[in-house]
């Protein structure tokens, strides 16, 4: 399986890369974005092998959701690009798949096919696909505020959009997480550190949201809150096994 | 450029004249640490959530007062229900949850200091409490003087925020009627006892009969049983002068009846394999209408956040 992963996330980034050349030349943008969106096609595919394959849902460890993010990730930059009509998203949601697919190669998994009983229910599937969609609006966003502090480029418009989005993605998120753990562990909800990081992430991204339409004119430190907000998101995403209050969470999935 | 209409509001514009950010910060953190005294004189052990009927009662004069001070057009008013005030709550309500993501929240190691001080259930504690409750102001009277201004146009910003103030108020207000017991169930034995985690006994209103309850795992490596996939209890609903009701209960898969949620949460993890018995968690929680009537408002709002970018019509840069 794992050699499996290694041509599919070459053939990837490969595409990635030549459809972005193409899209720099400005007159095969077509081309360029087909073969950008042909990259996402083939991680699409290798995911749903390793579904068939391990027969549940690829999306348990945290490597199956970086594998799921590097999927995402692409293709909402390249939605948000075309929508929109800028082009750094697309190269900055590659740039970054790229770097998710890396630590995968870097630190395979042991493909184990078990699947406990709390996993095991219908909110499972939409649960993970809207947290990591959330995901990677979110950390468009932040990609944004770090070109506006490389390049000096006014991203903030595009941020402020993707934020929005990632908002209505995560709140979903959350909720049908509530829902689902009052079916599985009786109570919808616990405080339990991932929890707990995951309404810190939800509470800082609303407050981006209400500085923004209350103060438009305040740039930079809406910049700057954006790459503090997803330092928050990153400790709920990864930082949470290793904080010591994690040693009473039933949340963790990631040590078999 | 970017177009917009909004005036010239500058952050760092704070004690001129107007109640603004310094107020707000100041009020929240004040607050905050009057409840955190309020923990220390009660050596950490201050909060005993109301139940019924004396929480509706707080609850219901909680909601006339705002609706009473949403209808004034005093600035203080506007002040407690607006956006500073909005994201001072929110800041003390996160540094309090971000404390309580960091330090473990359990009893068991925790210097005495750190339990005193509520920090060891930063969520059952006075400071979080407050903290709560000036959010609930300030978003309820944002959201009834939004309702009072635009009528039936605010509908978009009530789905989100009604049904955030719905959720919270009933979950914070309903804390204290919530019943968590277990009970042990026996193969070929009947049981109708819970225990909470204080150690009180009560009834079910019907009585169990475990039939049966099994194990299915995967399959494991040098004879030893692999993680399990499956558990479930075949089981006999008794009722007093009823017929017998065969259920089976299983994780995510829950069994509903007479207002009590039976919960399959545990079995017996004897190395010998025997596996006879289970652990029932029995939860009543008469609130949880009201918790998902706002958590399906605030699912609408979110749906509709998809079709509705404020940030779509500026122009791009």
């Amino acid at each position: 399986m794992n050699e499996q992963f290694v041509t599919f996330a070459i053939a990837a980034t490969a595409c990635w890369l030549g459809g972005m050349l193409l899209l720099r030349t400005n007159h095969r943008r077509g081309a360029g974005i087909a073969l950008y969106v042909a990259g996402v096609a083939l991680l699409a595919a290798y995911a749903l092998l390793l579904w068939r394959g391990l027969g549940r849902p690829p999306m348990r460890t945290l490597g199956e959701t970086r594998l799921l993010y590097a999927l995402l990730l692409p293709a909402v930059a390249c939605g948000i690009s075309l929508r929109w009509r800028i082009d750094w998203p697309m190269a900055y949601g590659a740039a970054m798949a790229v770097v998710f697919l890396g630590i995968n190669l870097v630190r395979p998994e042991a493909f184990d096919k078990t699947l406990m009983p709390a996993l095991q229910s219908p909110w499972f599937v939409p649960h993970v696909v809207v947290y990591i969609l959330a995901y990677a609006f979110l950390t468009a966003s932040a990609l944004g505020a770090l070109r506006f502090f490389l390049r000096g480029e006014d991203t903030l418009c595009a941020c402020d959009r993707a934020v929005w989005i990632g908002l209505a993605f995560l709140t979903m998120g959350l909720l049908f997480g509530a829902l689902w753990a009052k079916e599985a562990w009786g109570h919808y909800w616990t405080w339990d550190p991932k929890e707990t990081w995951a309404f810190l992430t939800w509470a800082i991204y609303l407050g981006y949201i209400h500085i923004r339409l209350r103060h438009p004119h305040t740039r930079r430190f809406a910049v700057g809150f954006l790459l503090a907000a997803v330092a928050i998101l990153g400790t709920c995403w990864f930082g949470v096994n290793y904080l010591p209050s994690t040693r009473t969470s039933v949340h963790t999935y990631t040590q078999p | 450029m970017i177009a917009t209409t909004a005036p010239r509001r500058p952050l760092s514009a704070v004690w001129s004249g107007e109640p603004g950010y310094a107020h707000a910060a100041l009020a929240v953190s004040g607050a905050i640490l009057a409840g955190m005294l309020v923990e220390f004189a009660h050596r950490g052990d201050a909060l005993v959530p109301p139940s019924w009927p004396t929480n509706a009662v707080f609850l219901g004069l909680f909601l006339a007062w705002l609706i009473l001070l949403s209808r004034s057009d005093g600035r203080l008013v506007a002040w407690l229900g607006g956006i500073p005030f909005a994201l001072a709550s929110m800041f003390g309500v996160g540094l309090l949850g971000a404390l309580g993501g960091i330090i473990p929240q359990t009893q068991e190691q925790t210097p005495g200091w750190v339990q005193f001080f509520g920090l060891s259930h930063i969520f059952n504690g006075v400071p979080f409490a407050v903290a709560m409750l000036l959010l609930l102001t300030n978003l309820g009277l944002a959201t009834l003087r939004k309702v009072r201004s635009l009528g039936m146009k605010a509908w978009f910003f009530s789905l989100n925020h009604i049904g955030l103030w719905v959720v919270v108020a009933s979950a914070m207000f309903g804390a204290g009627d919530i019943i968590r017991a277990r009970m042990i169930l026996v193969e070929g034995q009947a049981e109708a006892m819970v225990v909470d985690a204080t150690g009180r006994h009560g009834y079910l209103p019907f009585g169990l009969f475990l039939q049966r309850f099994y194990v299915e795992q995967y399959p494991g490596e040098g004879g030893r049983p692999g993680a399990p996939k499956r558990f479930a209890a075949e089981a006999t609903v008794l009722r007093h002068n009823q017929k017998f009701e065969d259920v089976r209960i299983e994780v995510n898969r829950p069994l509903r009846r007479d207002g009590w949620t039976l919960y399959l949460t545990n079995y017996d993890l004897s190395p010998t394999g025997q596996t006879d018995q289970c652990l029932i968690e029995a939860v009543r929680d008469p609130w949880l209408p009201a918790v998902y009537t706002g958590i399906f408002l605030m699912l609408g709002g979110a749906v509709a956040m998809l079709f509705r970018n404020p940030f779509d019509s500026r122009l791009p840069p």
